[in-house]
């Protein structure tokens, strides 16, 4: 790209300096700006500066005053140079503001004045004095002189509106870039304290111009810089600064009444009360409460919350907020009622009017306020129990009307104005319902079941009223207390108000009757509650009754079948005898309704849980066929699909592509039969998979501890294992028909593991020897799947009832692991199925340390050894992990068997010296730093179990192949001697963490 | 006071002052329901326009008695489909590292955004469990068909 010419003369570069405000590519600019950068590192760019300030362009003036920025902060000036740079300075300030200069330029020079002063505030370290004394002279020269100078207060008076704007400017700058400046920092100590002591002057010409006629803009300004001295103040505190400044307070406060400075008073005021309290003196809060009884504060507020909010507006409010949070432990006490007036006040800003976020901008703030004193009032209450709890009067008795606003703001509007509203308004509503819910809980600590009542009262009165916003908030309120209560029935009686009222009936009348909203939140309260139902089961028929109705809907059908689930889940005991009910309206659904995929599974799910709770074997076997009959007439529908020719096509209204395609999915057009083939399938496994959840024993079910190991052996019936061959069947034979679909093989695996959890016999806890008949059948795509479904298989039968097995399970499956690993060659080809394998033989020689022995070819077993070694020195780093594990484990096998433990001695000394170079490549660089605890685990049972560890890992350290050479021999042995004198212990981490950083070279470090 | 209940009485005023979109977090409650500061739970919500979207997903962070010097646990509950997911719900992400990231500044609300982040940023460097984890390299189709279902299954109001 062409360099920019550089400019010959002073007309060059203000040329230069005003193409850069033209329309320009933004190449173009970043040469400009290259251009000029150059100029003003130059040993010329003190006289560019100067040169600029005197020509008449704002830009070129402010780039002038830029530079001097640039040069104080870059070039190195002495004491003489400093000064005389001061007098400049203040004479091109004195000179700007004469001409009018535009207060881009003002302000650039201010800031030029500031620079200067962080680094030469030894030379004039009353600066604003200085300033203010030259300003009222027009002159830099004369800076020296005033120290001997009438005080500020007496001179600043007397200075024109701009030159005491100018001085506004710098103090506020002054206190931006003290606030930037590490107090902490010997070489800033002095500056600091020079700060201070500008502070006394500071408060003088804020004081000034707050009372002062210099106009609002003097007086805004004087704020503005009061504002960042505070900040200052706060973040680099001293007593003498805040001295100064306090007595500021009360003249910023009767600011407030004053339009135009108003903006800036109630920033700083609400800035400083959430932030620094402390700063705030008694009279200054008395101020503050008698602002806010005034006839302009009350004004304010009923323009609040009779629905202005404009910013200005809305800060008023954030003021009363900042005020209150500040006041909090006044706000608690009964006995004050300067307070609980007040309290009275941020309780109103709950019920402003409009519509919640998109219009009302104050009760989301509000409604965090109360959040804080309620949970302050909890901590009172548990801290001190003795204190008597007086809910008729204020605070107390305040918060049921925060209640009745809360349930009033979250309702929903019209569905027109909701629909107009903004994705973000909407997401706010929904949040500040959450916030709401969130606050109904802290309030239950304090108001218990009192609050249930209110809602179940709200509940029902909003039901006779037919008001279904109304309705769709109290059971929105009432559904977010269902965590608070207690688990007993303490609560029943008012919860049968709701569940015993008109609900239930007017709910399934449909949305023709109740908006869906409504519908739905008055739904969810049935999962909500279901302890209830548990324990009031006259009410659970019509409830479940009304939730398989909704299933019809496609709004509903989701949550719904969620709730189905969940109570029959809960209350499955209860719903035994109905289990024969449930299953033919399961089949009525089927076919009246299309459900998605995730609904089916739940209701599938729903009613295998039921089963799962049938005492009699026979019954509960006999519900499960029916079920499985369905399930397995799909599969036998998918089977038959998928043997029509690839050609053959099916219509969109074909019953059975309506019912396999999920709504968002399905087809518009013609479809193929394969297709739809893989959707049955899939849907039916994802059911068959519901059905084995659903039997799964609930966590809380009581254990046997005294079941003898040959227990459920003993007792699988003939009727059982039938059907756990049907099961295996059915698996089979979707298992053959798609062998190319991962998501059927994965929902195989995930169907076959479902059992694995379980200790009772039940038709997914199958016996071993039907479970290795499937896996070690051809897997195609899924091999590793299948690999990851028998090393958890092997925890099933080390855990279960199977435990007598575990030899022949092992004989079974590790060739056909090894086997995989044969095909493999290198575990890079397949990371995942390596992991699995080596995962598997890890347990399988961790349960049968004789198997390595028994493995045939006995080549077969060194092979495994290799490939283990090949995966600690990949990339991959869950193999590697795995292989990690692997080598612990085997490093400390122990067996009583002296022929096996033979084996076992005589591999680790073959395979001990590689090992030991594979760790030691690892942890000398060419590991991960995040995998060196697991790496190091293996290590440290080398060196705590092995006697030639010592020699191996020396050898290892000083073999050519070592990855670093950052690491002196001399290192290397400090490591070698530290981790053996370890022994193994978890010190040795830490030193493997500082080798790996050595060896890798600096930088690499972390600062923990 | 702890330093720890100090900071976590201040990262829950913040929050309520100052919270994300779709987030929601809150310290649980005992059984006398008063607040445990060190355990919160949270609803991560899936990032708009990417797959992830329309789910919320539950995790809780457990704060150790060393916070902020030690960061806290996230834990999804259930465990997460997620290549950075721990089999057991523990969220492996660099900012919740004791040894790499963290630092005592980052606020429960930079975590639950980080961890928003991750959800569709996976970080191959560090799998953290191999199903989602061989996937998302192996198979981004049926990956991507994975997290739909997750989403689906974490709907609120599904």
């Amino acid at each position: 790209m062409d360099q920019i010419p550089q400019p010959a003369s002073i007309d060059d570069i203000e040329n230069l300096v005003e193409s850069l405000y033209q329309p320009n590519s933004p190449a173009v600019v970043s040469r400009i700006q290259e251009s000029l950068q150059r100029l003003q590192k130059s040993p010329d760019g003190w006289q560019i500066a100067d040169a600029l300030l005197a020509r008449s362009s704002d830009n070129v003036k402010f780039f002038g005053a830029l530079t001097f920025v640039v040069k104080l902060n870059t070039d190195t000036i002495d004491d003489e140079e400093a000064k005389l740079l001061i007098q400049k300075l203040i004479n091109w300030l004195v000179v700007s503001l004469d001409n009018g200069a535009g207060s881009i330029v003002i302000r650039k020079l201010c800031s030029a004045l500031v620079t200067h002063y962080v680094h030469f505030s030894h030379l004039w370290p009353l600066c604003i004095r200085g300033l203010v004394y030259c300003l009222d002279l027009n002159k830099g020269d004369v800076l020296d002189d005033a120290q001997d100078a009438a005080p500020v207060r007496d001179i600043f008076p007397s200075l024109t509106p701009q030159k005491a704007i100018s001085v506004a400017w710098f103090a506020a700058a002054l206190a931006e870039e003290g606030e930037k400046i590490d107090s902490r920092s010997s070489k800033y100590i002095a500056l600091h304290e020079r700060l201070v002591r500008n502070s006394q002057d500071v408060a003088t010409i804020v004081a000034v111009s707050l009372s002062g006629s210099a106009g609002p803009r003097v007086q805004r300004d004087a704020i503005d810089a009061l504002h960042d001295w505070m900040t200052y103040g706060e973040r680099v505190p001293n007593d003498q600064l805040t001295a100064n400044l306090r007595p500021l307070l009360r003249p910023t406060i009767e600011c407030l009444a004053v339009d135009d400075i108003y903006e800036a008073a109630i920033e700083i005021l609400t800035d400083s009360l959430n932030n620094w309290q402390n700063f705030f003196a008694q009279d200054d809060y008395d101020l503050l409460y008698s602002l806010f009884d005034s006839d302009w504060s009350q004004k304010r507020y009923q323009e609040l919350t009779q629905g202005d909010f404009d910013f200005s507006s809305v800060k008023f409010g954030l003021l009363m907020i900042a005020f209150g949070d500040a006041q909090i432990t006044e706000l608690l006490d009964p006995s004050n009622e300067r307070a609980q007036r007040f309290l009275a006040g941020l309780l109103g800003l709950l019920a402003a009017q409009g519509h919640l976020v998109a219009e009302d901008k104050i009760f989301v703030p509000a409604l965090d306020f109360w959040a804080t004193l309620i949970e302050s009032m909890t901590d009172n209450l548990f801290s001190e129990p003795d204190q008597p709890v007086n809910w008729s009067i204020p605070p107390l008795s305040y918060l049921m009307q925060v209640v009745s606003h809360c349930w009033r703001k979250i309702q929903y509007p019209h569905i027109s104005v909701y629909n107009a509203w903004d994705s973000t308004e909407r997401v706010g509503f929904g949040d500040a319902r959450k916030d709401v819910s969130d606050l109904l809980q802290t309030m239950y600590t304090l108001a218990g079941e009192s609050l249930i009542s209110v809602f179940a009262d709200l509940t029902t009165q909003s039901l006779s009223a037919t008001s279904w916003a109304e309705l769709e908030a109290a059971a929105f309120c009432l559904g977010s207390l269902s965590d608070c209560l207690p688990d007993n029935d303490s609560c029943d009686a008012v919860l049968s108000k709701v569940f015993g009222s008109q609900l239930f009936d007017l709910l399934r009348q449909g949305q023709s009757v109740v908006p869906v909203r409504t519908r739905q939140t008055c739904l969810s309260l049935i999962e909500r509650y279901s302890d209830y139902f548990v324990r009031r089961a006259e009410f659970l028929p019509a409830a479940l009754n009304l939730l398989f109705g909704a299933l019809n809907e496609s709004h509903l059908a989701g949550p719904s079948a969620k709730s189905i689930y969940r109570l029959c889940s809960s209350c499955r005991a209860i719903l035994t005898p109905e289990v024969g009910a449930f299953l033919d309206q399961y089949g009525v659904i089927r076919n009246s309704v299309p459900m998605d995929s995730l609904t089916e599974e739940r209701i599938v799910s729903a009613i295998a849980s039921i089963i799962q709770a049938v005492p009699e074997e026979p019954q509960r076997l006999g519900a499960f066929r029916q079920l499985l009959v369905v399930i397995a007439s799909d599969i036998e529908k998918a089977i038959q699909l998928k043997s029509m020719p690839e050609s053959f096509m099916m219509e969109p209204n074909d019953p059975t592509v309506i019912q396999s395609f999920d709504s968002n999915q399905r087809p518009t057009q013609q479809v193929p039969g394969h297709e739809v083939a893989l959707q049955v399938a899939v849907r039916s496994l994802r059911c068959l998979l519901g059905a084995a959840k659903g039997l799964q024993s609930p966590s809380d079910s009581p254990i046997n501890l005294d079941a003898d190991e040959s227990s459920m052996t003993a007792k699988t019936s003939p009727e059982l294992e039938q059907l756990q061959i049907s099961i295996m069947n059915v698996l089979a034979q979707i298992k053959a028909t798609f062998p190319d679909s991962l998501q059927v093989m994965t929902d195989i695996n995930h169907v076959v593991r479902a059992g694995f959890s379980e200790t009772e016999p039940g038709p997914f806890v199958f016996p071993p020897q039907l479970v290795i008949d499937l896996l070690t059948s051809p897997w195609h795509v899924a091999a590793p799947t299948a690999v990851n479904t028998a090393q958890v298989f092997l925890s099933y039968v080390h855990n279960g009832n199977y435990r007598g097995q575990m030899r022949q399970v092992i004989d079974q499956l590790l060739p056909w692991v090894i086997s995989y690993i044969g095909m493999l060659g290198h575990p890079s080809n397949d990371p995942e199925l390596a992991q699995f394998s080596i995962e598997f033989i890890q347990k399988a020689i961790q349960r049968c340390p004789d198997v390595l022995s028994r493995v045939q070819p006995q080549s077969n077993a060194g092979y495994i050894f290799t490939f283990a070694i090949e995966m600690l020195n990949g990339k991959e780093p869950l193999p590697k992990a795995a292989a990690a594990d692997f080598w612990t484990s085997f490093i400390t096998l122990k067996t009583d068997d002296e022929s096996t433990q033979s084996t076992i001695t005589g591999a680790m000394n073959q395979f001990g010296p590689v090992l030991a170079q594979s760790l030691i490549h690892n942890v000398g660089g060419n590991a991960a730093r995040s995998e060196l605890d697991k790496l190091s685990d293996p290590l440290k049972k080398l060196v705590f179990q092995n006697a030639n560890a010592r020699q191996w890992l020396e050898a290892a350290l000083n073999d050519d192949s070592f990855p670093s050479d950052k690491v002196s021999p001399a290192e290397k042995a400090l490591f070698l001697k530290k981790i053996t004198s370890l022994r193994g212990s978890r010190a040795t981490n830490q030193v493997v963490k500082e080798f790996w950083v050595s060896c890798r070279g600096t930088g690499l470090g972390y600062t923990s | 006071m702890a330093l720890c209940q100090m900071r976590l009485q201040e990262e829950r005023k913040q929050w309520r002052k100052d919270h994300p979109f779709g987030f929601w977090a809150r310290p649980l409650k005992n059984k006398d329901g008063v607040m445990d500061l060190k355990v919160w739970e949270c609803g991560i919500p899936g990032k708009d326009k990417t797959l992830w979207e329309g789910g919320l997903f539950k995790m809780t962070m457990t704060f150790p008695e060393e916070y902020p010097t030690k960061p806290p646990k996230c834990k999804f509950n259930p465990p997460l489909f997620h290549p950075n997911v721990y089999p057991s719900g523990t969220v492996c992400l660099s900012i919740l590292n004791e040894e790499e990231g963290w630092k005592p500044a980052i606020t429960v609300k930079q975590i639950a955004l980080g961890v928003q982040d991750l959800l569709d940023n996976p970080n191959p460097e560090s799998p953290a469990q191999a199903e989602a984890y061989n996937l998302f390299k192996k198979d981004r189709t049926e990956y991507e068909r994975r997290v739909r279902r997750v989403v689906k299954e974490n709907a609120p109001g599904s």
